[in-house]
């Protein structure tokens, strides 16, 4: 996917801190690409949600692994994938944290697709429709 | 944490504190809002949690306060949330789309809540 302003890729240690490095890049792209402040909103939130899933869950016992961002947008739609190389997203019973993520995640973004990814870990892309008359 | 993500709190007279978020807040400030609100429930204090100055926060920011509205049930101690219309409603939005905004008790303003906090307590 390549839009007018191309693609941003990022890869991130799986830390706390980074899901809001992850955010701010987003919507500097976002921005520079004309979307509505609403829509950055909700994209953010998502790209928030997904992030967090992969430094709460995606490495067991502390090991810190890596976070794979990618944001592109083409003509109708913006698309953000966040993929780790972690422990895969089978329920657990001691897992922390209230589970809205991804429900949150599927409420704001017009398609998810979450499969596997490399050895073991998690891809989520998710596609946000923009708006016919925001910038292209 | 940047100077303008700030979680401040407030004692203010009648055993009501007020513990406010300004800025972005995520999972990297939900262990400190999370140990803040600890603390102020284990001293039996009303809490206030003012989100008028948050610019945004997620499902991590969220689960702290869901403990928190827990805790403060089980103990008798009042818990309220000030959620305002600025920001284009983004906070408001958060606790739409999870349906947690019919779960907490919300003011549109901060002096509304510890009026009614503080009238509780006594």
């Amino acid at each position: 996917m390549n839009g007018v302003h191309g693609v941003v890729r990022m890869e991130l240690a799986a830390e706390p801190e980074n899901v809001r490095v992850a955010r701010d890049a987003v919507r500097r792209f976002l921005e520079v690409e004309g979307l509505s402040e609403e829509r950055i909103y909700d994209v953010l939130l998502a790209v928030s949600e997904a992030c967090t899933n992969v430094v709460v869950h995606a490495y067991a016992g502390g090991t810190r692994g890596l976070l794979w961002v990618e944001v592109g947008r083409d003509e109708s739609a913006i698309t953000v994938t966040v993929r780790d190389r972690g422990q895969g997203i089978a329920p657990r019973v001691d897992s922390p944290g209230i589970g809205l993520g991804l429900p949150v995640i599927m409420t704001l973004a017009e398609h998810v697709a979450i499969t596997p990814f490399g050895g073991g870990g998690t891809e989520v892309r998710m596609t946000f429709a923009a708006a016919v008359d925001e910038a292209a | 944490m940047r100077a303008a993500d700030a979680l401040t709190l407030e004692r203010l007279g009648a055993g009501v504190v007020v513990v406010s978020l300004a800025g972005d807040h995520d999972v990297s400030s939900a262990p400190m809002l999370r140990e803040r609100l600890s603390g102020v429930l284990a001293e039996r204090d009303a809490v206030v949690v003012d989100l008028a100055a948050t610019t945004s926060l997620d499902s991590a920011i969220l689960g702290v306060l869901l403990g928190a509205l827990r805790r403060g049930r089980e103990q008798g101690s009042p818990f309220a949330l000030v959620i305002g219309d600025g920001h284009e409603g983004r906070v408001r939005r958060i606790f739409e789309l999870t349906g947690l905004l019919a779960i907490f008790p919300v003011f549109g303003d901060r002096l509304l809540a510890v009026e009614a906090l503080g009238a509780r307590r006594r």
